[in-house]
């Protein structure tokens, strides 16, 4: 049973404190291990420290995302061999991620949000981040894809016209 | 944006979301090829049509050779597959087929170590 009530503070990385309801913790499957492993008294409804590996700037991300999504139904539900779409982000999320397109680090954002809700077992978060930037990369061509991936190509010619005849069937 | 700096699962949850066809652009470094080519596809429906490779090519170019060796037109790169799926596919075959299947080290390593189900001995 989750005590809506209950506060729990989170320590950053960085050293900051946040001090969050219990209400949005639960969507957190690390947060919530953290407090079960504390054995942590239903009733006395304690103020428990949970240190979390995210910066303080995520962390805050990560909560206001949080509250938006705070009465999704749990548990997340899981899909395994399904078809897997990136476009059918809710509007809230999609204006959510936006407005760190106005940031000259967005994909400095974009990564550590990402990096965050797999840490802190957050599903629906990297869900939604995760086709966030595969919409990023979605109807690209190679060399689109590989100058928005920041990636050189480390394939021999003979692997590269290998990689190509694959592809043929798949290119204009 | 630096996506080798996200571990294997998380990229290939990202590519989860992409068509079969961004999927396979993707493979833009050998990492990323190696990530698709242990992923798996969802595909609504397949439509194989069967026919004969001997109008089109000779036996030579269809990679056919005698002597009983498990070698056929149909190509795959199932090297490409981690070893728990090559095992999970080899076993819906017959033992004689899977015997005859160990054509080469991986593939023997892999049968070796698999278990047969036989109605009667």
């Amino acid at each position: 049973r989750i005590y809506p009530l209950m506060r729990v503070t989170l320590t950053t990385s960085d050293g900051a404190s946040v001090t969050v309801s219990r209400q949005l913790t639960k969507h957190s499957g690390f947060i919530e291990k953290a407090i079960t492993d504390m054995a942590v008294d239903d009733n006395a409804v304690p103020l428990s420290a949970v240190a979390v590996d995210v910066d303080d700037a995520t962390l805050k991300l990560v909560i206001e995302w949080l509250t938006e999504h705070r009465d999704d139904a749990l548990p997340y539900p899981e899909k395994t061999d399904e078809e897997r779409r990136a476009d059918d982000i809710p509007a809230w999320d999609q204006a959510f991620v936006q407005k760190w397109d106005t940031k000259e680090d967005q994909q400095q954002t974009l990564y550590a949000v990402i990096t965050a809700a797999d840490k802190l077992d957050i599903k629906g978060l990297l869900d939604m981040t995760c086709k966030t930037l595969a919409n990023k990369i979605n109807g690209k061509t190679v060399e689109e894809m590989r100058e928005i991936l920041q990636l050189e190509c480390d394939f021999t010619e003979e692997e590269l016209a290998e990689i190509r005849k694959e592809n043929a069937w798949c290119e204009n | 944006f630096n996506i080798l700096g996200l571990p294997t699962e998380l990229i290939s949850h990202v590519f989860s979301f992409l068509s079969m066809e961004d999927r396979l652009r993707a493979r833009v470094n050998k990492r990323l090829d190696a990530i698709e080519l242990a992923s798996k596809y969802y595909v609504e429906c397949v439509l194989i049509e069967e026919m004969s490779l001997s109008k089109f090519a000779s036996p030579s170019d269809r990679n056919c050779v005698g002597g009983g060796v498990n070698r056929d037109y149909f190509q795959f790169n199932i090297l490409g597959l981690p070893t728990e799926l090559i095992s999970h596919s080899f076993s819906f075959m017959s033992m004689e087929d899977r015997l005859r299947a160990r054509v080469n080290k991986r593939l023997n390593d892999i049968e070796l170590k698999s278990k047969y189900h036989v109605e009667r001995v």
